[in-house]
């Protein structure tokens, strides 16, 4: 049985965030998309979400935190920074392997995080 | 040092002068004419560097010979950095002991009271009987040999070199002595020892004095001997003082070239900390536009390929790639700006306008902005009464009033811009214009205010931090000023940025009318 992938996006660039989000829908995810760290948080689904797709700069607090501050209520979920910044960040590691660098075409998005959660 | 090493000659014969460094080689020396130099030569195996390094403090060494068979004393006197407590150094001094110690008491004539000074190994250093007895050592063959064993002598010598002093009569075969005890002691320590050795015959043969003239012989032996020991120290003082004259020089030449050398390595550690600094912000700055570039590429990108998936919405994605276009473009005119003020090849294109006029127009075509934009932000604007005539780059000019518009608005959210021109003049009577723009917003970091005008300085989470610098070096481009503060009177918040630039003299308002 095929099961819905369910994905939580955080990027405080509206643009961004509508585009990835879109594009995701369009290929058969079900993507709730937050432009805010804070309010990713407190509208956190706990156990539902099969990935956490999140920016790293952002206002309020950056990628890592709130990596940290989903891990602690989510155990299971899984991680993937997506970022503009050239740097490999080796705080990447301590909540996964998993870093997407923009700018990615729609496709090649789809094709990561599909690799991802499988 | 060649003055010291005359003066101190005057007072006593002196033979060598040196410094030496802090591993004990030689690195200054003036000798007499015939001495034996030891330029560059290590003295650490010499007691008394030895113990003046252990001490730090001055000491008079035992008597030495050197190859030329002439015994000497040394002085040496440490040189220590005031500040830090630090060895640095020895001076230093060398007295021939036979010359010197002659000085203090008749020690040829055997008819009358001699001197003999032992050092505390108990060699003689000046001694009055015989000179092939000088630089021997009381206790060896020869001296022993000398004084046929005698018994009292030698007891009187050892209580001698334990500091002791007495007096002895005795005769080892060449008539009866009779013998002083003087012990010097030279910081409290016994240094060196001194026999006064008197003839008793010289004393019998003025036997008609009888007991009386005997106790006047013995004391004034013992005044002779006691002035003799005061001169001795006395000028070992002053040859003290001499010396630490010289150290005092030297400490202080040595302290000035320490500071030299601080403050030189103080400016090349500050010089490094920029280039560090500078390097730093360089990376930084790179990864920030990077960051900056790639993210209205990753918007274009996306929505362009959304456009085949939802042609639906084709209005809403257009819109965005066009709002993510001239953000990109926004930026590449930063970089090209500061490449250019960097390289020297900002120019104006300067032609006559009414800076009312101009201003009057951006608040305007903000003012529309502001309606469609999130942000709930009320703009003011309050022109000069007349208008205001200024030969400027009107394209430049108007990005620095965007420049300082985009600031207040992106730190302002919600609250109002006050935006106003004035009329000023200098204190040479010059004219000049002043826009003023004030916000009600979150105001300035006091961290970076001071540093707000130079690049990447920047507390936003979007923009590189150029904006501020490009608008500085356009305004000063133009003979003008641009300052900020926070507003803090009156319990107000927000920041406050100003500029000023000069009006044309003569002919301002002829050919414009009054400001409507």
């Amino acid at each position: 049985m095929d099961e819905i992938n369910k994905i939580l996006l955080v990027d405080d660039e509206y643009d961004i965030a509508l585009a990835f989000s879109l594009g995701l829908q369009s290929n058969g995810f079900s993507v709730d998309m937050f432009t805010s760290p804070i309010e990713a948080l407190s509208n956190l689904k706990v156990n539902y979400y099969n990935l956490a797709l999140l920016d790293i700069k952002m206002p309020e607090m950056d990628g890592f935190e709130l990596a940290q501050k989903i891990k602690d209520k989510d155990e299971k979920i899984k991680i993937c920074f997506i970022t503009a910044f050239d740097l490999s960040y080796q705080r990447v590691k301590e909540y996964s392997g998993c870093i997407i660098k923009k700018p990615i075409s729609i496709d090649d998005l789809i094709k990561k995080i599909k690799m991802e959660i499988e | 040092m060649r003055e010291k090493f005359s003066e101190v000659n005057n007072v006593t014969k002196v033979d060598t002068i040196f410094i030496a460094d802090k591993d004990d080689i030689v690195s200054n020396e003036i000798v007499s004419e015939g001495t034996r130099s030891f330029i560059n030569i290590d003295l650490s195996f010499r007691e008394y560097i030895q113990e003046t390094k252990n001490t730090l403090r001055s000491t008079f060494s035992d008597g030495f010979k050197g190859i030329d068979t002439i015994e000497r004393i040394a002085l040496a006197v440490p040189i220590v950095n005031s500040s830090s407590g630090e060895f640095i150094g020895i001076v230093g001094v060398k007295i021939p002991t036979e010359s010197f110690f002659s000085l203090y008491g008749n020690i040829r004539d055997i008819n009358s009271q001699f001197l003999v000074v032992y050092d505390k190994k108990g060699t003689l250093l000046a001694v009055g009987a015989d000179k092939s007895l000088l630089a021997k050592n009381f206790f060896g063959e020869f001296v022993q040999n000398f004084t046929n064993h005698n018994p009292i002598l030698m007891n009187l010598t050892k209580n001698l070199l334990q500091g002791i002093s007495g007096y002895g009569i005795y005769d080892y075969g060449k008539g009866e002595r009779i013998t002083t005890n003087v012990p010097v002691f030279i910081q409290g320590k016994p240094s060196y020892f001194i026999q006064i050795v008197t003839p008793t015959a010289t004393i019998y043969s003025e036997i008609s004095n009888v007991l009386f003239g005997e106790k006047l012989k013995m004391f004034s032996l013992i005044v002779g001997s006691i002035s003799a020991i005061t001169i001795l120290i006395m000028f070992l003082i002053k040859w003290n003082s001499i010396l630490n004259n010289e150290v005092k020089k030297r400490t202080k030449e040595l302290r000035e070239s320490n500071k030299k050398l601080l403050l030189s390595n103080q400016e090349i550690a500050l010089a490094n900390e920029e280039l560090k600094v500078h390097d730093k912000m360089q990376k930084e700055f790179i990864n920030i536009a990077s960051h900056e570039i790639k993210t209205p590429v990753q918007a274009i990108l996306s929505f362009s390929q959304l456009l085949q998936i939802y042609p639906e919405r084709q209005k809403e994605f257009t819109q965005a790639i066009n709002r993510n276009s001239i953000r990109l473009q926004r930026l590449s005119n930063d970089i090209l700006d500061v490449a250019k003020i960097e390289s020297g090849a900002l120019t104006l294109n300067k032609e006559l306008f009414d800076l009312n006029e101009v201003v009057s127009n951006i608040i305007g075509d903000y003012k529309s902005l502001i309606v469609n934009d999130k942000h709930k932000i009320k703009l003011h604007f309050k022109p000069f009464k007349q208008s205001l005539l200024i030969e400027a780059d009107k394209e430049r000019i108007s990005e620095v009033i965007s420049n300082l518009l985009n600031n207040a608005i992106k730190f302002t959210r919600e609250g109002e811009i006050f935006v106003s021109i004035e009329k000023k003049e200098d204190d040479n009577n010059d004219s000049y214009a002043l826009v003023t723009i004030r916000d009600t917003g979150e105001g300035v970091d006091p961290e970076i205010l001071p540093k707000i005008f130079s690049k990447f300085i920047t507390k936003s989470f979007e923009g590189l931090g150029l904006g501020l610098y490009i608008s500085k070096n356009i305004i000063e481009a133009h003979g003008g000023k641009i300052w900020g503060e926070n507003n803090s009177k009156d319990g107000n918040c927000g920041a406050i940025f100003y500029f000023k630039l000069p009006l044309r003299k003569s002919d301002i308002n002829n050919k414009f009318n009054r400001y409507k």
